[in-house]
C-alpha cells in the first residue's frame, strides 16, 4: 500500500512536470496570444507620451480589432488636430493611413514602417506585429526568470519574414497564466525599446493588460497606454476594416 | 430636373440637420505674408486669417453622417489695397448614407471635395474640384462642390459614380501674375494683367459634369482609373480686342470662356523593398480652343488648345530612413493649372522633411527645378525653393515660418511673372 501510494505520489509529480515541460516555446507564446486575444474588442485608450524634455502629450484612441488581432483599426479622438485619422493594420503587413481632413486614404510604405506612430515610443511595425507573432517569429526559451516579483518563461522570438526590422524579442509570460508581462525589442543585437504590460483583468474569459507601457532606450522617452473602455466579442463587421469604407 | 434635384438635397439635407446634435471642432489660422521685391527689397503684405469651424454627427450604427463646415476669412493686402475684408463661407455641407439599399453601397451628398488621384500634392487627373488661386497663403486649395457621389465596395474595389449638376469655377488671383488657365494666353497676348480683362466668363450654371472611377488592386499595386466630362473650371480666352481709345493708346477687351471638356485618369501606387512608387496622369480632350485677336490692323487667331488629346502627368517616389529623415522626388510634366500641351513644362520637385526634439520642431524643404524640353535648358528654366520650420509648442498649435524664393531665367518660362514675388511667411494655426 504504501509502495503503491509512493509510485503514485512519485508518477504524479512525474507527469506534472511532464505537463510543464511538454509545452513548446511555440505553444506557450500561442497560449499567451490565445488568453489576450478574443476574437473581436474595441477599446478606448489614453495614450500619454512622455518626450524626453520632459513634456506631456496625451491621445485618445478608439480601436478595433478582429480575427485575433488579425485585423487592427485605430481611430484617433484626441487631440482635435489629429482628430479623426484611422490606421488600419491588415495580416500581411499592409498598412494604411486615412486623414480626416484631407479624405486621404494612404498606404504607409514599409521603410515608414519602423517611424514613431504619432510621435509615440510604438512604431507602426510594433502594431503590425502582434497580429503574426506566432507565425512570422519562431521561439524557443531561454530560462526562466522572475519580473516584477512572477515566475516568467522568457522566449527568444527571432523572425522568419525579413522585412521586420527588429532581429529579436525577449517575451517575458508568467507562468502560471501566460499573460505576456514584458518584451524587449533588439535590433542589430542592441535593446531599443521594452514594453511591459501590466494591470492585468479577465474581462469575458480574456486576460486584458489595462496599462502597457513602451520604453525606449535610446531616447529615453516611454509612452503610456491606459484603456479607459474595453468591449470584447461584440459584433464589428468585417467591412469596418476595409480602406473603402473610410 | 435639375431644380427638383438641388431641392430634394436641401429638404433631406435640412431635415438630417435640424434633428442633429454636432460634436464640434475647428481650426483657427493666421498668417501673414511679406512680398521682398528685388531689387529694393521693398516689402508689402498679405493676410489670411481663418476660423474654420465644422460640426460633424453620425449615427451610433455609423449610417448616416452629416458634415457643416463654415469658414470665416479675413483678408487684407498691401498690393491689392484691399482693406481688412470677412467672408462667411458655407465650406462643406453635406449628408452621407452607408449601406442604402445594399450592403457598401454609399451615398454622400452635399457640398463636398473629390480627391481624384493618389500622387502626393500635385494631380494632374483631379479635374472635379475646382481650386483656389486668389489667395496665396492657401494657393491651389480645392473649393467644394455640390454634388451627388455614389460608391460601392466589394472586396478591394471601389466604384464610384458623380454627378455635379452646378459648375463652380476657380478662383482667380486678382492681382497676381496670371499663371492659372493656360497661363500662357495671357502671355501669348502679352499685354493684358487680370486688371484689365472687362469681359469676365459668364458661368453656365447649367453646365454640369459626371464621372466614373474604379478603384482596385492586383499583386501589391493600387490601381484605379476614372473618366470626366463637363465644364474646365479654368477659362479660356475667347477673344482680345485692341481698339483705339485716344492718341497712341490702346483699349484691351477680352473674353473668357469655360470650354468643355473630357478627361481620362489613370494612378497608381505601391511599395517595393520600403520605397514607395505612384503615378498619376489625366489625358484631357477639347474640342479646338482659338484666341481670336482683333486689332486696327486686322484680324489674326492663336491656336491654344488643338483637339489632339494630350497627357499631363507625374510620377514619384519616397523612402522613410531610420533616423525619421524622409526623402520625396517627383517629375511632373506640367502643373495641374496649366491647359494645352503646348504650354506644359517639366518640373522636378525634391521634398525633404525631417523632425526633431520629439517631433517638436519640423523642417521642411520643397525645391522645384522647372524646364522645358522645347528651349535651352541653360537660358530658360525656373527654380522655387520653399523652405519652412514648424513648431509644435503645444499639441494642438503649430507655428511654421517659410521662405519662398523664386528664379526664372527666360522669357519663354511659364512662372516668369513670379520672379519679384520672393516671400516670407508665418502661420500660426490652433485646432480644437
Amino acid at each position: 500500500m504504501k509502495k503503491l501510494f509512493v509510485f503514485l505520489m512519485a508518477f504524479g509529480v512525474v507527469n506534472l512536470y511532464a505537463n510543464e515541460v511538454k509545452l513548446s516555446p511555440q505553444e506557450i507564446l500561442k497560449k499567451s496570444i490565445d488568453i489576450s486575444s478574443p476574437d473581436t474588442m474595441y477599446s478606448l485608450t489614453k495614450q500619454i507620451v512622455y518626450t524626453y524634455t520632459g513634456k506631456k502629450r496625451v491621445f485618445e484612441v478608439k480601436s478595433w480589432s478582429k480575427g485575433k488581432n488579425e485585423k487592427i483599426l485605430f481611430e484617433y479622438v484626441k487631440p482635435a488636430r489629429v482628430k479623426g485619422d484611422k490606421f488600419l493594420f491588415l495580416k500581411g503587413g499592409d498598412i494604411w493611413a486615412y486623414f480626416s481632413k484631407t479624405g486621404r486614404v494612404r498606404r504607409i510604405a514599409s521603410s515608414a514602417k519602423k517611424s514613431k506612430m504619432q510621435g509615440s515610443d510604438f512604431s507602426y511595425e510594433d502594431i503590425s506585429m502582434m497580429s503574426s507573432l506566432e507565425k512570422d517569429f519562431k521561439s524557443k526559451i531561454i530560462k526562466e526568470k522572475k519580473f516584477d516579483g512572477n515566475k516568467c518563461y522568457v522566449l527568444q522570438l527571432t523572425p522568419v519574414k525579413k522585412d521586420i526590422s527588429y532581429n529579436k524579442l525577449i517575451a517575458y509570460i508568467k507562468k502560471d497564466d501566460f499573460t505576456l508581462r514584458k518584451v524587449d525589442f533588439y535590433r542589430n543585437n542592441k535593446l531599443i525599446k521594452f514594453m511591459i504590460q501590466k494591470d492585468y483583468k479577465k474581462v469575458k474569459g480574456f486576460y486584458v493588460p489595462f496599462t502597457t507601457i513602451m520604453k525606449s532606450v535610446k531616447n529615453d522617452t516611454k509612452t503610456e497606454s491606459i484603456i479607459k473602455k474595453v468591449k470584447i466579442n461584440i459584433n464589428i463587421p468585417d467591412k469596418k476594416f476595409n480602406k473603402n469604407s473610410f | 430636373m435639375r431644380k427638383i434635384l438641388l431641392l430634394l438635397i436641401a429638404v433631406i439635407m435640412l431635415n438630417n440637420f435640424l434633428c442633429a446634435e454636432f460634436d464640434i471642432n475647428g481650426e483657427i489660422k493666421f498668417s501673414e505674408m511679406w512680398y521682398i521685391f528685388h531689387p529694393h527689397w521693398q516689402l508689402a503684405s498679405d493676410n489670411f486669417h481663418l476660423l474654420d469651424i465644422y460640426g460633424i454627427n453620425e449615427s451610433e450604427d455609423e449610417t448616416t453622417k452629416l458634415k457643416v463646415r463654415f469658414q470665416i476669412r479675413m483678408k487684407d493686402n498691401d498690393l491689392t489695397n484691399k482693406i481688412m475684408c470677412y467672408e462667411i463661407i458655407p465650406w462643406e455641407v453635406w449628408v452621407q448614407f452607408r449601406d442604402l439599399f445594399i450592403d457598401n453601397l454609399k451615398l454622400k451628398i452635399g457640398k463636398q471635395y473629390f480627391e481624384w488621384g493618389t500622387a502626393d500634392g500635385i494631380h494632374p487627373s483631379s479635374v472635379l474640384t475646382p481650386d483656389d488661386y486668389s489667395n496665396p497663403l492657401s494657393i491651389g486649395e480645392k473649393i467644394p462642390i455640390i454634388a451627388f457621389n455614389v460608391n460601392y465596395f466589394y472586396k478591394s474595389i471601389k466604384l464610384y459614380l458623380i454627378w455635379i449638376p452646378q459648375f463652380i469655377p476657380a478662383k482667380m488671383p486678382e492681382e497676381f501674375p496670371l499663371m492659372s488657365k493656360s497661363g500662357f494666353t495671357m502671355q501669348e497676348v502679352s499685354v493684358v494683367g487680370f486688371n484689365s480683362i472687362s469681359n469676365k466668363p459668364d458661368i453656365d450654371y447649367k453646365g454640369n459634369g459626371k464621372a466614373i472611377k474604379l478603384k482596385f488592386s492586383l499583386l501589391n499595386v493600387d490601381f484605379s482609373t476614372g473618366y470626366f466630362e463637363g465644364y474646365d473650371y479654368l477659362p479660356q480666352v475667347r477673344s482680345v480686342v485692341y481698339s483705339l481709345s485716344g492718341t497712341n493708346q490702346f483699349k484691351v477687351t477680352t473674353e473668357m470662356f469655360y470650354p468643355y471638356m473630357k478627361v481620362y485618369t489613370f494612378d497608381w501606387t505601391t511599395s517595393v523593398q520600403g520605397i514607395g512608387f505612384w503615378g498619376e496622369i489625366g489625358i484631357y480632350k477639347y474640342d479646338e480652343i482659338k484666341t481670336e485677336i482683333i486689332s486696327p490692323t486686322g484680324t489674326d487667331y492663336i491656336k491654344i488648345i488643338s483637339k489632339k488629346p494630350y497627357a499631363n502627368y507625374i510620377t514619384g517616389i519616397d523612402y522613410n530612413f531610420e533616423s525619421g529623415f524622409y526623402l520625396n522626388l517627383q517629375y511632373s510634366y506640367g502643373l495641374p493649372f496649366v491647359r494645352g500641351k503646348d504650354y506644359l513644362e517639366d518640373y522636378i520637385i525634391l521634398s525633404l522633411k525631417d523632425t526633431f526634439f520629439d517631433e517638436y520642431v519640423e523642417i521642411e524643404s520643397r525645391n522645384i527645378l522647372g524646364f522645358n524640353r522645347k528651349y535651352n535648358f541653360k537660358e530658360n528654366y525656373e527654380i522655387m525653393l520653399n523652405q519652412s520650420i514648424s513648431i509644435l509648442p503645444l499639441d494642438d498649435l503649430k507655428l511654421t515660418f517659410a521662405l519662398n524664393e523664386i528664379d526664372t531665367k527666360g522669357e519663354k518660362m511659364l512662372l516668369k511673372e513670379w520672379k519679384e514675388y520672393d516671400s516670407l511667411s508665418i502661420e500660426i494655426k490652433y485646432s480644437f
